[in-house]
């Protein structure tokens, strides 16, 4: 038997040669193709349904052991961040009874970069105005403080020489800005709570830690006053050019009257004798017996973000430590 | 409608149509899905080879899902260690050294002992998350409760402190604008009436009869009566060894066990006892013993500040 097909043409009328049927063909592939995909589809769904792979497994229980414990550390979180804001609370109260004015935020600057990060197009504008403003204002700040600057330390030809004696040493060691507790000018007196010139700074230092003369010179004064009040123990030493430093409340004086100093080296140490709320080191600068902001002498051992927050706090009327 | 086929039948010498019997269809069918359930099947090796499993998607997905949220846990509490982190550094690094108070050692403040157990998490529990979640507010938690102790003894010690700065004598017995004469000699000095040598145990602040005289710091009046040569006299009790004596006193304002504040109107100037002209003999006392009052007058305080400190 012969595999020719045949199939009948009417228009002819003849029995012709069947052609390869092109679309039959394809059809039935298609169909081959659409069965075997239900195939396939039927066969995942199987697979998945009988069998679980290790890591659907580890996976499974991880997702449980979220589910179980979200609400739990949720909670934790809510108790501690509600424990937080009271405690937050009590230490902004706390700093406001010790300092008398609010307590700063340190968060600010940060802030501000979140709020830039944050921000719409729109807000940009804004974000970038402000930030100009600001900056304008801080170039503004530093013209002044180098025209006291300038007026202070500048330097004629011949006094070169002395810039070396000026007393620039800060006089405790290691020295941060938060130990600041007081500038100079007007502050509040601890005792009577009034405004009063405070005509030094306070740093407060832990008890006992050192003090070291700022610049080099001679011990002029040393007076041991054991009663809680006036300036309890403290030293004054003469610089060149003018200058005098006066370090009170000392706990201990390990200078003698008359001895020369060198910058940086230990007259005594820390305590809270005389009129002092809280140890700390009174130091005052004078130049030709007129107080003077010994603020403006510490720029030389500080960098310039930290000094200018030193200058800034400053302006803020606090408590001193007297 | 598929075209009929024919084949020729030599035998017959005829066009013969094709038929299928259903032998044939079925093997025909037979092979259909044998065919399409091999091609399935390699498609399934090649899916299982290539591609997770359905549940795997689905549960990874849900997975990322709380993991991103567990994510916002953990920043949160490191947010959390942060802000009190500043708070701590601060009770240390401020207010325990302005205090005089010793800080809390590093020890106590980490490993805590706010009575927090740290939580005991199952073996499959065991998720990086979650443990460290727990970890840390567990540490936390117990910071929190040190720190808290903390606080309240720094208010303890603020309570103190504010009471010994508030009793101390810290101002002018009598307004600046009255004064008509400030005697500074404390110590040796001729005394004016029994004409000789003595010790001057406080200042002669001279002004006009009934001038008021404020009490310089809270603290309990002890004596409101005639001492002598004081004529007139209140005695002070600051606490913290600290006395004033206010004498020869016209009149009395206030009367012994009196509590009184800072700036009250305790009696008014006079020229009662050993007196020649109207003034106020003003006396501070440390642990009994006479010290100099200018040390506790401050007297380049501006008048718009002493007024804010009087009360009439």
């Amino acid at each position: 038997m012969t595999k020719v097909k045949y199939s009948y043409n009417p228009k002819t009328l003849r029995y012709e040669r069947a052609r390869f049927a092109w679309g039959t063909w394809t059809l039935r592939a298609l169909g081959l193709l659409m069965v075997s995909t239900a195939f396939f589809y039927g066969l995942v769904l199987l697979q998945n349904h009988i069998f679980e792979t290790e890591k659907e497994k580890i996976l499974r229980a991880e997702n449980e052991a979220f589910r179980r414990h979200h609400g739990i550390v949720q909670n934790d979180l809510q108790k501690a961040q509600i424990q937080l804001a009271a405690l937050s609370e009590k230490d902004k109260a706390i700093y406001k009874r010790i300092f008398l004015y609010d307590k700063p935020d340190s968060g600010a600057l940060q802030d501000e970069t979140k709020e830039l990060l944050h921000a719409d197009l729109s807000d940009f504008k804004t974000i970038i105005d402000g930030l100009k403003e600001k900056s304008n204002k801080a170039q503004q700040k530093a013209m002044i403080t180098s025209a006291h600057f300038a007026k202070l330390f500048w330097p004629g030809k011949e006094d070169v020489s002395d810039l070396l004696y000026y007393p620039t040493q800060i006089p405790v060691k290691n020295f941060t800005p938060s130990q600041l507790a007081c500038g100079f000018g007007e502050h509040i007196n601890p005792f009577h709570k009034l405004l009063y010139r405070h005509k030094g700074i306070d740093i407060a230092a832990e008890k006992g830690s050192e003090v070291v003369a700022a610049g080099s010179g001679r011990v002029v004064s040393i007076v041991n006053q054991s009663t809680p009040f006036g300036m309890g123990n403290y030293v004054e030493i003469e610089h060149a050019k003018g200058f005098r430093t006066r370090y009170a409340h000392l706990a201990e004086i390990k200078v003698s009257h008359g001895q020369k100093l060198k910058q940086g080296q230990v007259i005594g140490t820390v305590g809270m004798s005389g009129s002092a709320i809280a140890p700390h080191l009174h130091y005052e600068i004078s130049k030709n017996n007129e107080s003077v902001d010994p603020l403006y002498f510490f720029a030389e051992q500080l960098n310039e973000r930290d000094w200018l927050g030193l200058i800034e706090s400053n302006k803020k009327i606090k408590q001193a430590l007297d | 409608m598929a075209k009929i086929l024919y084949r020729y039948n030599a035998a017959t010498c005829q066009y013969e149509p094709i038929f299928l019997t259903s032998k044939q269809n079925t093997k025909r069918a037979f092979t259909f899905i044998g065919v399409s359930l091999m091609l399935a099947l390699a498609g399934l090796w090649y899916y299982n080879a290539h591609y997770p499993s359905l549940d795997e998607v689905k549960l990874q997905k849900e997975n990322q899902k709380m993991k991103w949220e567990w994510e916002v846990y953990l920043d949160k509490i490191n947010e959390l260690s942060k802000n009190l982190t500043a708070i701590e550094n601060t009770d240390d690094n401020q207010y325990r050294v302005l205090l005089s108070m010793t800080p809390l050692e590093q020890s106590i403040r980490t490993a805590g002992s706010g009575g927090h157990e740290p939580y005991i998490l199952d073996e499959k529990d065991q998720v990086y998350e979650i443990k460290s979640s727990y970890e840390q507010l567990y540490r936390i938690l117990n910071r929190l409760d040190v720190e808290s102790q903390s606080v309240a003894e720094l208010e303890k010690e603020i309570n103190v402190q504010e009471k010994k700065t508030s009793t101390r004598p810290a101002m002018m017995p009598i307004d600046n604008r009255q004064l008509t004469r400030f005697n500074s000699i404390f110590g040796m000095r001729m005394h004016p009436i029994y004409k000789e040598w003595r010790n001057h145990n406080g200042l002669d602040l001279t002004a006009p009869q009934g001038t008021p005289v404020y009490a310089t710091g809270d603290g309990i009046i002890t004596t409101t009566e005639w001492r002598g040569g004081y004529g007139n006299a209140i005695f002070l009790n600051h606490g913290f060894g600290f006395e004033t004596r206010y004498g020869h006193l016209s009149r009395f304002n206030s009367s012994a066990g009196q509590h009184v504040k800072r700036g009250d109107l305790i009696g008014f100037v006079g020229s009662t006892g050993a007196s020649t002209t109207p003034h106020l003999h003003y006396e501070v006392l440390y642990q009994g013993k006479y010290v100099n009052p200018v040390n506790f007058m401050y007297r380049d305080l501006k008048q718009k500040e002493y007024n804010k400190i009087i009360k009439h």
